[in-house]
């Protein structure tokens, strides 16, 4: 199915957020697109909120957050943040979580994800020349500090 | 004695001969001051010559006069269906096509069992329906086009004779034929030449006036002969329809049928046309007042006492012959091209009516003879080697059903949408039951009313497609229309699988069976041995999103907590939740993100 016919299929939601992010949804590479609702996805979002304690409102926020990065709604490199913010959990804790998502999640679809985010490099690949790049969503630094720094 | 007159017997024959017609020129034309006995022998020889003139005038005047009364008489006919020789001859002929029924009806079945397809059940047993009604009504529908017809002639013919006038009496008047004997002022010496020249000119006229009514005469009478015959032979005609080999004679039976019974109309018209040219409507003068020519008619010189005196005449004389001579090559060509139109129309008009009567009773039928077709091969008969060769016909017509609607779903397949659903309403029942698969395995079967395709053209898809074998895909889009194909609304959820929520409809969830169907969704979502897993929501939220807000709206926000553990866990950690905008996302106060225009819109 092409695009248009999908982007045709959101003809008939009424609420202008669902129909604006579906829009948006049908835009995306394909394989994020798979990435989104699939069954899989949730399965690795349920193993790596196990693996990290979280709550079912912690998840929920975790799943959300992860969902907003697909589509690029949330800007990558405020991931950290975002999820400390809304799981309201510790600096070290947050950071965990992300890079445990980042694994389970983005680095299979990191080729989309950087056009998506207008990223020339993955910030796990090149640090200097992620933060020297001037596109918007700009990087300001690592987005998960894989390495813990 | 005797032998003088044996001797000169032509002398004195013709010596009578002369006497008496000398004789007639001073009877007959009362030509008294001509000295008719004048011992002058050149006048002596005009008044011989006037009266064979005369003779023969009044010969061509008498078959004038003759063809004037058959012109009358056959433009007045009005009956000819209660006529003796119809009556008689028609219902021999009608008996005979209904005992020839019986023999076709054998044919029929013979080459049902040899698969012969153009004698096959198919395409002859509709035409042998209507062909054995329309037989057995031939008399009354040929005489409605025969009435229909002379009702036309008498519209052209009642102004001419409105003054009480006959028709021929109307061109008698045109030719204004007592001209030719008027001798105004008779000069003794040229009086007998001028008679001469004047009876010429009245023989020409009258030969050729005799000619052209006796000719429309003629036509007209044969016209009432021909259409007796084809009244005669209409059953045998219909009959012939019904055989490919012989279809050409009932062609062939129309054509000569429309053309004789339309000959007299178009002929009315020109004669009507013909005799108004000539003597102008309700007496206002012929054509020759309306004309206005810069030639001034008036005397001939030196013709001033003969029937050449009058240039008007001579004019009227002539358009009054060419007139009605082309009216009748007109109305000849005329019939016989409308007949042919006739032809062809029918043609047109029958092929498709017989070819969409033919279908409609093969859609009625299907299903009952690939039934009882199926029954038989269960009972004995299907077991029974020789007996079982009677299923053979219906074993062959379920096939070329079969065969029929796959090749309107190839045709079919390659059109747009919109285009499917546009036609939907012009094509047979079979071809329905086709576009409305196409449709719902497109995911589209949806209605949309510019184009003419309405919920209810969808609800009696489903119902034909059940025929079809093809009700299965119909049931996925809409499973609302479930009980329509003979299922339920259960039993369809139930066997939804992933791949299939792809095509769901959002009305099957609106409809007024919408409720069953969103509490079918629910009991396989809530169900220990529910159907319907995570994959049901991923595939319907990767493909189906009107839907699937529909039961995010119905179902999971009004069941939270209610729902297996599997389809718990799958909308706990669906990372597609993004996309929708949940509550929570509305409550979370110390969110960082900067919202959208349409957020701010919506939130506040």
């Amino acid at each position: 199915m092409d695009n248009q016919s999908l982007i045709k299929k959101t003809e008939g939601i009424s609420d202008p957020l669902v129909k604006k992010r579906y829009i948006k949804y049908f835009q995306l590479p394909q394989d994020l697109r798979e990435t989104m609702f699939s069954v899989e996805t949730a399965d690795k979002i349920g193993e790596v909120a196990k693996k990290n304690g979280l709550d079912n409102d912690q998840t929920w926020w975790a799943s959300h957050t992860t969902g907003m990065i697909l589509l690029g709604e949330i800007k990558i490199t405020d991931f950290v943040k975002i999820i400390q913010k809304r799981c309201r959990l510790e600096e070290t804790a947050s950071r965990q979580l992300a890079r445990d998502i980042n694994e389970a999640i983005f680095l299979p679809v990191k080729e989309s994800l950087k056009k998506v985010h207008q990223m020339s490099e993955w910030p796990r690949e090149n640090k200097e020349t992620i933060t020297s790049e001037t596109h918007e969503p700009r990087l300001e630094g690592n987005i998960v500090d894989l390495k813990g720094e | 004695m005797r032998n003088f007159f044996s001797k000169h017997k032509k002398f004195i024959f013709s010596f009578c001969l002369i006497a008496l017609v000398s004789s007639l020129g001073v009877f007959i034309f009362n030509i008294n001051t001509v000295a008719a006995f004048s011992l002058n022998p050149a006048e002596i020889g005009m008044s011989i010559l006037n009266a064979i003139m005369y003779v023969i005038f009044r010969f061509f005047g008498l078959l004038l006069s003759i063809a004037g009364y058959l012109l009358d008489w056959a433009f007045g006919l009005q009956n000819f269906i209660d006529v003796p020789v119809v009556q008689e001859g028609w219902t021999i002929t009608r008996d005979l096509a209904n005992m020839f029924f019986v023999l076709i009806l054998m044919v029929i079945a013979m080459a049902s069992i040899l698969k012969i397809e153009t004698y096959g059940m198919k395409s002859l047993l509709p035409k042998l329906i209507i062909v054995a009604l329309l037989i057995n009504f031939s008399l009354v529908f040929c005489g409605v086009i025969i009435d229909s017809s002379q009702v036309l002639t008498s519209f052209f013919l009642s102004p001419l004779t409105s003054t009480g006038a006959s028709l021929s009496e109307n061109v008698a008047n045109g030719l204004n034929i007592t001209k030719a004997l008027e001798n105004k002022e008779v000069t003794a010496g040229l009086a007998a030449a001028d008679i001469f020249i004047a009876l010429i000119g009245g023989i020409i006229v009258v030969l050729f006036a005799a000619f052209i009514i006796g000719a429309a005469a003629f036509f007209l009478i044969i016209r009432v002969v021909a259409i007796w015959m084809l009244l005669v032979l209409v059953p045998i005609a219909l009959l012939a329809i019904i055989l490919p080999a012989t279809k050409h004679l009932w062609e062939k039976w129309t054509k000569n049928f429309i053309k004789w019974v339309f000959f007299a109309p178009c002929y009315a018209f020109f004669f009507y046309l013909a005799i108004l040219t000539i003597t102008g409507k309700d007496g206002q003068g012929g054509f020759l007042s309306k004309v206005n020519s810069n030639f001034t008619l008036g005397e001939n010189a030196g013709w001033t006492n003969t029937f050449f005196s009058s240039q008007e005449l001579i004019l009227q004389y002539i358009f009054l012959i060419v007139l009605l001579a082309g009216g009748l090559v007109v109305a000849q060509s005329m019939s016989i091209t409308f007949a042919g139109g006739t032809m062809d129309l029918a043609k047109k008009m029958g092929k498709g009516s017989v070819k969409w009567l033919g279908n409609r009773a093969q859609m009625a039928t299907a299903p009952t003879v690939e039934k009882l077709g199926e029954k038989l091969q269960k009972t004995w008969v299907g077991k029974t080697p020789v007996a079982r060769q009677a299923i053979r016909p219906f074993r062959a017509f379920a096939e070329r059903e079969l065969k029929a609607g796959a090749e309107s779903e190839k045709r079919y397949s390659t059109w747009t949408t919109d285009n499917l659903k546009s036609q939907y309403n012009a094509v047979n029942p079979r071809s329905k039951a086709f576009i409305s698969k196409i449709l719902a395995e497109r995911g589209d079967l949806e209605k949309n009313e510019k184009l003419g395709f309405t919920e209810n053209d969808i609800k009696k898809a489903a119902e034909i497609s059940t025929r079809y074998e093809q009700a299965g895909a119909i049931c996925k889009a809409r499973p609302d229309l479930s009980p329509l194909t003979g299922q339920s609304i259960a039993d369809t959820i139930q066997k939804t699988k992933p791949a299939d929520v792809e095509k769901i409809q959002a009305d099957a969830l609106t409809s007024e069976n919408g409720e069953e169907v969103i509490r079918q969704i629910r009991k396989q979502l809530t169900d220990e041995d529910g159907k319907w897993r995570g994959s049901h929501l991923s595939k319907l939220a990767e493909t189906n999103p009107k839907v699937l807000v529909e039961i995010k709206e119905k179902i999971i926000n009004k069941g939270k907590g209610s729902f297996r553990k599997d389809v718990e866990d799958y909308l706990d950690n669906d990372v597609g939740k993004a996309i929708f905008g949940d509550k929570k996302e509305k409550k979370e106060p110390n969110t960082i993100i900067p919202p959208t225009q349409e957020e701010i819109r919506k939130y506040g």
